[in-house]
Order: C-alpha cells, then structure tokens, then sequence
C-alpha cells in the first residue's frame, strides 16, 4: 500500500510518500498511529496537520478499514477556493 | 465541466460557455481571487493530482442531485497565482434564480471543506506560509448537512 502526505504535513514529514507492508486489520486511525510513533517530530506533525485522510482519493475518517486499499493520503484540513 | 489549470482563468469565455442556449432563466456565478491580507504577494496551490478532479466531479454530481440545474462549470487554479487574480470560478444556469444561487454556495462552501487543495501564502519580504483553515469555512459547509439548508422541494 502507498501512502502519500501533502501540503504542510508533507513538509513538516519531509517525506512525499512511502510503502507500507501491511494493511491486514488496519483503520486509518491506527494507521495513523503507527506513523506517528516512528518519531517524536512525526507525531507533532500528525497532530498539527495530518487530521484529513483518503482512501483510495475518497475521504475516509479514523474508523475507515485498509483491508483493501491501493493507496492512502493524509493531508492537513483543506484551504481551497 | 470540472477543470483544475496552471494558467489565468479567462473568466469572459467562461461566462460565454455557461449559458447560450436560451433555456436558462438564470446563472450565477462566483468568483474568488487572490485578496493582500498584508504584505501578501500571491499564493501557491498545492493539491492531490489523482483525487482532484473527481472529487469536484462528485460535489458537481451532488448538486445536481439537490437541485434542477442546467449547467455547472467549476474551474481551480493550481500553481502560483498573483494578487488579484482569480483562483476559482463557478458557474450555475438553472430555470429560477434561487437553485442557482444556492447551488454556487453550496458547491463554494463544500470545496472548501472537502476537496483537496492548499493554499500556501506568499509575502513581499520572502517569507511563506501555510493558510490555516478557518473555523468559520467549517461552519458554512456544516451548515449544508443541516435540514434548515437543504434545497425547498417546489
């Protein structure tokens, strides 16, 4: 599965994207948990800006499944228009 | 008619593609442009290539579904973007006024909130930052789940 970051989480990650092994019960919400503990800058940066996420480019929340999921997006809240 | 473009919005030409055919009664059309809150030069737009364009589709397809529209163009900027120029444009043509103006709120409204795109704010002295989403841009596109806003059925 691939997961890619955008916009100011992307910056604060320094990272674009990345592969993850395994979806096999995991939600978004505990996806995110696991990224955030990779370090202490990760996890300030999850909770500044990586509170929006998407799966497969449909908007999901916490409790979304990743059974299935080619590919998941987090990003922070949106500022369009 | 969904577009997501690096280029100046020529808004004239899409004022023309809206409405020609005489059936529409009315067209509303809503256009955002790059405002100097203070020392800001222009704006960057960042978004999600694979997911852009289709969920405008998908907010475009739901007001349809709310009400009797004739026709939506929705248009965004991406890239750099000066003081003063536009960084979105929608377009509705319906029958009556009243579902065109709401459809253009709801849609501005909704974008807003859901499709992803950012704004990263550029200043004069060099400095840049991301714009923080405002409560009140939440607010306004609640507002549409509620029954209170929804589309009357006449």
């Amino acid at each position: 599965m691939k997961i890619l970051f955008f916009a100011a989480l992307r910056e604060a990650l320094a990272t674009e994207h990345l592969e993850w092994p395994d979806t096999a019960d995991l939600t978004v919400g505990t996806l995110r948990q696991q990224l955030a503990a990779h370090s202490p800058q990760w996890c300030q940066a999850f909770a500044m800006y990586g509170q929006m996420c998407a799966v497969d480019q449909q908007l999901a929340d916490d409790k979304t499944r990743l059974d299935n999921a080619n590919e998941v997006a987090f990003f922070p809240m949106v500022t369009g228009g | 008619m969904v577009k997501l473009q690096p280029e100046p919005l020529s808004i004239a030409a899409l004022q023309v593609l809206l409405d020609n055919t005489g059936q529409s009664g009315a067209q509303v059309s809503f256009c955002g442009t790059v405002r100097d809150d203070g020392d800001v030069c222009a704006l960057e737009l960042e978004h999600y290539p694979a997911m852009t364009q289709q969920a405008m589709q998908q907010l475009i397809a739901e007001a349809k579904r709310r009400w009797p529209l004739h026709q939506v163009i929705l248009i965004h900027r991406i890239g750099r973007i000066e003081l003063g120029q536009a960084i979105v444009w929608v377009g509705v043509s319906s029958a009556h006024r009243q579902e065109a103006f709401a459809a253009c709120e709801f849609i501005m409204d909704t974008l807003k909130s859901r499709i992803p795109l950012w704004k990263k704010i550029h200043y004069r002295n060099g400095n840049s930052e991301w714009q923080h989403a405002k409560a009140s841009d939440q607010r306004q596109a609640q507002r549409w789940l509620t029954n209170s806003a929804a589309p009357c059925d006449e």
